[in-house]
């Protein structure tokens, strides 16, 4: 039950973040932070 | 050598938490002595969590004498903390908290009410609360696993995702790789559990199940399915 649970919140939440990922103009949004750099 | 000291109860158990608070002063000390600095972290998190787990189980004494619609609140209130907390480790990626809470309710909450409406989780608050609880926090673990991974596959993959946009590629096909690596990475602490469950390590549950006085074998077919 925990891993059913576990894999549909990663998938749903995979695929959500999806689309956030992207702006409606389909340019990335998502970047690298200057302190990851 | 403590319940010779200490008779069975609250007493008994903050002992316990005195013994395992020293262990946890004592590797703060060691790790000073080495140069790394765990004095804030260490003080702040064991104050944290005595104050909150006896919080918490001052509350559940009370809810669970109330009625068994009342769990449903609880269980929706835990997933909304769920959510904050998992959000917190996709600093950077817009709505991640509403994902997160999409992800987590879908995950946990659709499986906590078909398993009840089947019978599997008895419908007692006694019961609900505590199994939708680690089904709760297990799939936020999972969620924020797959979040992080998805947010380091792609802020470091920006020139590879943008030169495929350049080329026309749509956005759902672009990133797909970072969405598959995520979710398999985030399985990876759930998958290596059932690898060595009865190997390696015996489930809370099982074991709280056995102190308890249940069947053992009986405690291993209900962890076993949980």
């Amino acid at each position: 039950m925990i891993f059913a649970s576990s894999g549909l919140a990663s998938v749903v939440s995979t695929l959500l973040i999806r689309s956030h990922t992207f702006s409606k103009a389909e340019q990335l949004v998502l970047r690298q932070s200057p302190r990851e750099s | 050598m403590l319940n010779r000291f200490f008779e069975e109860g609250v007493a008994l158990g903050l002992a316990q938490a005195a013994v395992v608070t020293v262990l946890a002063l004592a590797v703060m000390f060691l790790a000073r002595s080495r140069g790394i600095h765990l004095e804030r972290e260490t003080v702040v998190g064991l104050v944290r969590v005595i104050v909150r787990i006896v919080a918490v189980g001052s509350v559940l004494v009370l809810l669970l004498q109330g009625p068994t619609w009342t769990s449903a609140i609880v269980l929706a209130l835990m997933m909304v903390a769920a959510a904050a907390i998992a959000a917190r480790h996709a600093k950077g990626i817009p709505g991640a908290f509403g994902v997160s809470f999409y992800g987590i309710s879908f995950g946990s909450g659709d499986l906590i009410a078909l398993m009840t409406f089947f019978g599997v989780i008895e419908t007692a608050m006694i019961s609900l609360v505590p199994v939708g609880s680690m089904i709760i926090a297990n799939a936020m673990n999972s969620n924020a696993l797959a979040l992080e991974r998805f947010r380091a596959g792609v802020s470091s993959h920006v020139g590879a995702l943008e030169a495929g946009l350049a080329l026309g590629a749509a956005p759902a096909r672009v990133v797909s790789p970072y969405v598959q690596e995520a979710v398999a990475a985030s399985l990876i602490p759930r998958v290596d559990n059932l690898r060595s469950l009865g190997i390696v390590w015996i489930p809370g549950l099982m074991a709280g199940m056995i102190l308890a006085g249940s069947d053992p074998v009986y405690a291993a077919i209900v962890s076993s399915w949980l």
